[in-house]
């Protein structure tokens, strides 16, 4: 006779290398938001309307990274990590899953499809989202090389090429290494 | 073609007809509801169109919990507070919202902060953050141009801080609308102009934005081949009920798709504008349309081209060889504003409207800010927005 069968739960299992990735980039952004928040009129320019204090949190729903940037009394973005309590972000940008935060972050969709695609949810104000998503989109053009920048924005940043060559130079041995 | 993703949603239960509000007592009972709260405008109770909702309960055992009828011209949270404070007090179980964008979006806020049993209706603003079931709503639109009776988004002014703040969320969306062409009749020529230009803007906008998908590009469609057929004959003759029930159809299907594959430019050039001079939400829609279109012909031509067939009918689209089909489309909104213009003055320019070129740079600054701007096919910075705002100027 055949042995009663035994129903076990089933554990979510794990993506890692997804997620290792994914925490990989958003320190990189971090690092690279609050760099050029200091280096690039445009971004200067959309965080000024900004409060002092103004923290903004990205995070990876339902259990995933997080990452903080705070404006702070020099006018800038200070990356914070994912120091910070969630209740104290003044905007929240929630990826739905791991899954859209790593098409996004590996440059695979831009921010504007996967906001359009329903894959992030807001908490906060929705036209501060998107001047964020704004300076996002910069941030990326001095990160990724031009044929990345042009498939994940809808048009590239007005930014001259010496301008952006300086940035992207200073950015990753500058400003991502010692978090200047 | 088909998006690789998209996602389409819209439960709510739609009621056509001239006297289609005389079923509101059995939908409460299936909503499984007692006491609904009716909120309203003054001029709605002026109209006199309130006799309608109240007769629709005779011979029923459902109760009126109460009417709120001083929701003003802008949804504002003070408005929003004194409402939901009146609900409690009159232990009512559900609302019915009788009138345009500003009383349903009021009625959504206070749907919001019902559920959520809270004090603080800002806690809530943002995309997608609700989680909970709401107090069931009924919508009885009496213009024909929000559509926001199949909307999951609500715009609620915060007069203190001086900002508008959006709420966009599924549970937002009513269970029941009721499209009767009675709420219709009596709206003034150049307001049905008006709402007529927002929801074939609507319409425009969901069919050639980045999220447009299959299903929300048939409502799309449908609504505006209603709009072009009957825009015109209900600016006319205000009491044809054929041409009133086709614009209440054709909004509410703009909404359903709009809602599901959003607006883009000409909604946050329209905003920006309705912020900082204060114009009809409509008029902007119907003066900023044709300039967005020529703006966005750059990427989307095939999708523009498209439209001159429910725009224009089959005679005309197949006398146009493809590759004039855009301009075409452009050349017939263009015409339907002057014809527009001609009967009721609505003002086809930013000048026509009486604003000051002055607030040009205001308005460019605001627009690019907008949330709207994230779904048009093109971007546009702040010197595009003032390039086109200085052709819609003129």
């Amino acid at each position: 006779m055949r042995k009663n069968r035994i129903y076990k739960e089933i554990k979510p299992g794990r993506k890692l290398f997804k997620v290792i990735t994914v925490k990989v980039i958003l320190f990189f952004l971090g690092r690279g938001f609050q760099f050029l928040s200091k280096f690039d009129k445009n971004i200067k320019n959309d965080i000024h309307g900004l409060p002092e204090g103004f923290t903004v949190m990205f995070k990876i729903l339902p259990i995933g990274s997080k990452m903080f940037l705070k404006k702070n009394k020099k006018g800038y973005l200070k990356y914070k990590g994912s120091s910070l309590n969630e209740k104290t972000s003044d905007l929240s940008i929630f990826f739905k899953n791991i899954e859209c935060a790593f098409l996004m972050f590996t440059a695979q969709i831009s921010s504007h499809q996967a906001f359009a695609e329903h894959r992030i949810s807001i908490k906060g104000e929705i036209s501060k989202a998107m001047l964020i998503m704004r300076c996002l989109n910069i941030v990326e053009t001095y990160l990724f090389p031009k044929i990345i920048a042009k498939h994940i924005t809808k048009r590239l940043p007005r930014i001259s090429g010496i301008k952006k060559q300086i940035g992207r130079f200073l950015v990753y041995f500058w400003g991502i290494p010692f978090g200047i | 073609m088909i998006p690789k993703y998209y996602e389409f949603f819209n439960p709510v239960k739609i009621l056509s007809g001239h006297k289609a509000l005389d079923n509101i007592p059995y939908e409460l009972e299936q909503l499984g509801v007692k006491k609904p709260l009716i909120i309203t405008d003054k001029g709605i109770k002026k109209a006199g169109l309130l006799k309608y909702v109240k007769r629709a309960f005779a011979e029923s055992n459902t109760i009126i919990g109460s009417i709120y009828d001083d929701v003003p011209s802008d949804s504002s949270l003070e408005t929003v507070y004194k409402i939901v404070k009146i609900f409690k007090d009159n232990s009512c179980d559900s609302i019915i919202a009788v009138g345009g964008g500003s009383v349903i979006d009021t009625a959504k806020g206070v749907n919001i902060l019902i559920t959520e049993d809270s004090n603080d209706l800002m806690k809530f603003a943002g995309a997608e953050i609700l989680k909970n079931p709401m107090k069931p709503l009924i919508v009885i639109p009496t213009t024909s141009g929000t559509g926001s009776e199949v909307t999951l988004v609500a715009v609620i002014s915060d007069e203190k801080n001086n900002t508008k703040m959006a709420f966009t969320s599924l549970h937002l969306l009513p269970r029941v609308a009721i499209l009767d062409t009675r709420m219709t009749l009596t709206l003034p020529a150049h307001i049905t102009a008006a709402t007529g230009m927002d929801a074939l803007t609507h319409a425009i906008e969901a069919y050639t934005c980045i999220q447009k998908n299959p299903i929300s590009d048939a409502h799309a469609w449908m609504a505006i081949k209603l709009i072009s057929e009957n825009l015109i004959t209900a600016v006319k003759k205000g009491k044809d009920k054929k041409a009133r029930l086709a614009l209440l159809n054709a909004s509410c299907m703009a909404g359903a798709a709009f809602s599901n594959s959003m607006v883009g430019m000409v909604h946050s050039l329209g905003h920006a504008t309705g912020g900082i001079c204060h114009i009809h939400h409509g008029v902007a829609m119907s003066i900023f349309l044709p300039y967005v279109l020529e703006y966005n012909l750059i990427k989307i031509r095939e999708y523009i081209s498209e439209l001159l067939f429910p725009l224009a009918g089959n005679e005309i689209y197949s006398k146009t060889s493809e590759g004039q089909r855009a301009e075409k489309v452009i050349e017939c909104i263009n015409n339907l504003r002057d014809e527009l213009y001609k009967l009721t003055k609505l003002p086809r320019t930013l000048k026509e409207a009486g604003i000051s070129k002055e607030k040009i740079p205001e308005i460019a600054k605001l627009a690019i800010g907008d949330g709207s701007l994230t779904f048009n096919p093109v971007d546009m910075d702040y010197e595009d927005a003032i390039k086109v705002l200085n052709k819609a100027y003129k």
